[in-house]
């Protein structure tokens, strides 16, 4: 249930989208001021390249506003903009985003949230999600990081749930062994 | 693939800036009776004026990507929060938006000082120059002395407490509290649904306009000196007495008047619910004007 | 993968991936390129249309006066109106008196041009100012109402021609405070 500053959120944010709907730019720059800080840091993530973030930032919004006619004001406006800019981010890669993986051997069971076994600095966590493979990135930042569940990332990425479970249990392995080379302390 | 590094870096430091509290602190010379302009989108501001010739800023900030820009050129100080968007547009001046902080600032007392908020309440102390405060949403509390002061808000009260010097006062809300005690001089205080309470010795020209609220004035008009208060559906009550007297002048369209002249109030009309109060006390230096249209009014020297 | 180049921030640990930032800011504002980009693309319009400026004290004395020849004449002429009428199809109808007696175009005009953006401009306000300026102006118009209505019963009233003038003042300045008091485009 969403609290009444939340409604109250949701409902002002649902006029300045009417009025950018009607053509009105200044609503959608309030619009674009609301979301820049999430949808860059999502495109940096996904990029990994800051003149990359800065296009996928940019195209972001620009498909957004060619498509504001088609977003359904129930949604929330914030995660249909991360939507197009996971698209964006994957059309951008050269070569297909998500090759083959088999997927591990053994399952182990859903954390709903992975903490790790000590605190890790900021930058060397970043550096260590940056360094994973594209899907396995991919699917980590949207779940792990910005806290999407499966379905979602796996409707956002085009492929489906159970790959992106894999992915994702994949990640954590991979990161696991990057933060923690020689075993957990 | 040759590794850009680059974006990592960014990454790790635009993340730490903006998950991260911050507290920021700079002091900049100022002219003792130069201007400062300082605005904040939300949080608070809380000017405090001092003796010493510098401008001292501290800024909580919720985020590093928040900054706070201070310049100071030509004996004017401007504090800026700027968060990660643009400036807003607010009462015709620019102010820069984004970032939430609260903005403690000490100022020489005799600057000229000039306050824009959003959604950030304002409190000015001791400051002894003009002062122009304005905040949409926030609450506005301020000691007022005897020069200018033009306070305004949309939905925010605004106290202000005077050193008993006659000064200018124009104040506006649409829908808080308007408060002016302890003060003399002119005062022009406007809401539509708030109340206003004013407490001036000596009143000079005085104008008091609210819609629904109730008005209070109290204090002693001063030689000459002019009180019109109007409101639509609230009550008036003015306990104010005067030099030399006062002419007095209280009409109503369907409340009732009282007073403590032990003159009785007069139906306008033989059929409809109007009624008025006119006279005069003492020699009639001064002039009181009070009308509603359903608000009971109640008035006295004392 | 190398070591960055820049100088590192001061060293910040978390314990979970949610305890990264979500929020990033870009190293300079994407804003004015994307709007020419977006302007470049025939997108819409680029600001809202600039109002002349309004001066509230002299307008409101403006408009007084004239609604105060325009009440007086209608008067004399027996021809007040009745509330009601051509509201506008507008979310704040409800909200809107039209000042059909008053006869001075330029202030019709400017006051159509204020409430016809109005909404545009509570929508960029706190939700709790919106709210309250909101219940301000239904103050108001009921004023309006009950006010026209005493004077329906007594048209030569003057305190009552004075109250309304008054109210159409206030309703003035609160249009025009909300219009100067609403949110900007990023201009720095």
């Amino acid at each position: 249930m969403i609290s009444a500053a939340q409604s109250d959120r949701i409902d002002w944010e649902a006029a300045l989208v009417q009025r950018a709907r009607n053509g009105d730019m200044r609503a959608f720059e309030r619009l674009y001021r609301e979301h820049i800080g999430r949808i860059y840091g999502l495109c940096l993530r996904l990029t990994r390249d800051p003149a990359a973030a800065e296009d996928c930032a940019q195209e972001t919004f620009i498909n957004a506003w060619r498509g504001l006619k088609n977003f359904e004001t129930r949604s929330a406006f914030g995660t249909w903009l991360h939507r197009i800019a996971v698209n964006v981010a994957l059309a951008r890669r050269r070569r297909p985003a998500w090759t083959v993986e088999p997927l591990p051997d053994a399952e182990e069971p859903e954390e709903p949230e992975w903490t790790l076994d000590t605190p890790v600095e900021v930058s060397e966590i970043e550096a260590a999600v940056g360094a994973l493979p594209d899907g396995a990135r991919d699917v980590l930042v949207l779940c792990g990081i910005y806290g999407y569940s499966h379905g979602e990332a796996s409707e956002m990425l085009g492929v489906a749930e159970g790959t992106c479970k894999a992915q994702l249990h994949r990640a954590r392995a991979l990161l696991r062994r990057k933060l923690y080379p020689e075993g957990s302390p | 693939m040759r590794m850009c590094s680059l974006w990592f870096a960014l990454l790790a430091a635009g993340a730490v800036a903006a998950a991260r509290a911050a507290t920021f602190e700079r002091h900049v010379p100022a002219d003792p009776r130069g201007e400062v302009d300082v605005s904040n989108v939300s949080g608070a501001i809380d000017i405090t004026g001092w003796d010493k010739p510098e401008v001292y800023v501290k800024a909580d900030t919720r985020s590093d990507s928040t900054k706070v820009e201070v310049t100071s050129e030509r004996g004017h100080v401007s504090i800026r929060v700027i968060g990660h968007e643009g400036g807003i547009s607010l009462f015709g001046g620019l102010i820069g938006s984004g970032g939430a902080a609260r903005l403690h600032v000490e100022v020489p007392r005799g600057s000229e000082l000039d306050v824009s908020a959003v959604s950030a309440d304002v409190t000015s102390r001791g400051m002894l120059g003009t002062q122009r405060l304005q905040s949409v949403s926030g609450d506005i509390t301020a000691d007022v002395s005897g020069v200018d002061a033009d306070v305004k808000s949309v939905s925010g009260d605004i106290q202000l407490r005077g050193n008993a010097q006659p000064g200018h006062f124009h104040v506006s809300s649409v829908s808080g509290d308007v408060s002016l005690q302890n003060s003399a001089g002119d005062l022009d205080a406007t809401t539509t649904s708030g109340e206003i309470s004013a407490d001036l010795s000596p009143a000079g020209s005085v104008r008091l306009h609210t819609t629904s609220g109730d008005l209070t004035v109290t204090g002693r008009v001063g030689s000459g000196g002019t009180v019109e208060a109007q409101t639509v559906s609230g009550d008036a009550t003015v306990r104010a007495g005067a030099q030399n007297g006062y002419e007095y002048e209280v009409r109503t369209f369907s409340g009732d008047i009282d007073d403590c002249f032990g003159k009785p109030a007069e139906r306008t009309s033989r059929y409809g619910p109007g009624k008025s109060l006119m006279g005069r006390l003492g020699s009639g230096g001064a002039r009181l004007r009070i009308n509603t249209l359903s608000g009971d009014v109640s008035l006295c020297d004392h | 993968m190398s070591e960055p180049h820049s100088p590192q921030p001061a060293a910040r640990k978390v314990t979970s991936l949610r305890d990264l930032p979500l929020e990033i800011a870009p190293p300079r504002d994407l804003w004015p390129e994307l709007e020419r980009r977006l302007v470049a693309g025939g997108a819409g319009r680029r600001r809202w249309p600039q109002l002349p400026a309004l001066r509230p004290r002299y307008f409101a004395a403006a408009a007084g006066l004239v609604a105060a020849v325009g009440v007086g004449i209608l008067i004399g002429r027996g021809l007040l109106p009745s509330v009601g009428g051509d509201i506008a199809t507008h979310p704040t109808a409800s909200l809107v008196v039209p000042a059909s007696f008053i006869s001075d175009p330029r202030y019709l005009r400017d006051r159509a041009e204020l409430l016809k953006s109005l909404n545009a401009r509570l929508a960029e306000l706190p939700p709790q100012s919106r709210q309250k300026v909101l219940a301000s102006l239904a103050t108001i118009h009921q004023s309006m109402r009950d006010i026209q209505a005493a004077l329906g019963r007594e048209p030569g009233n003057a305190l009552l021609q004075e109250l309304l003038v008054d109210t159409y003042q206030d309703e003035m300045r609160v249009l025009t405070t909300v219009q100067e008091a609403s949110a900007g485009s990023g201009e720095t």
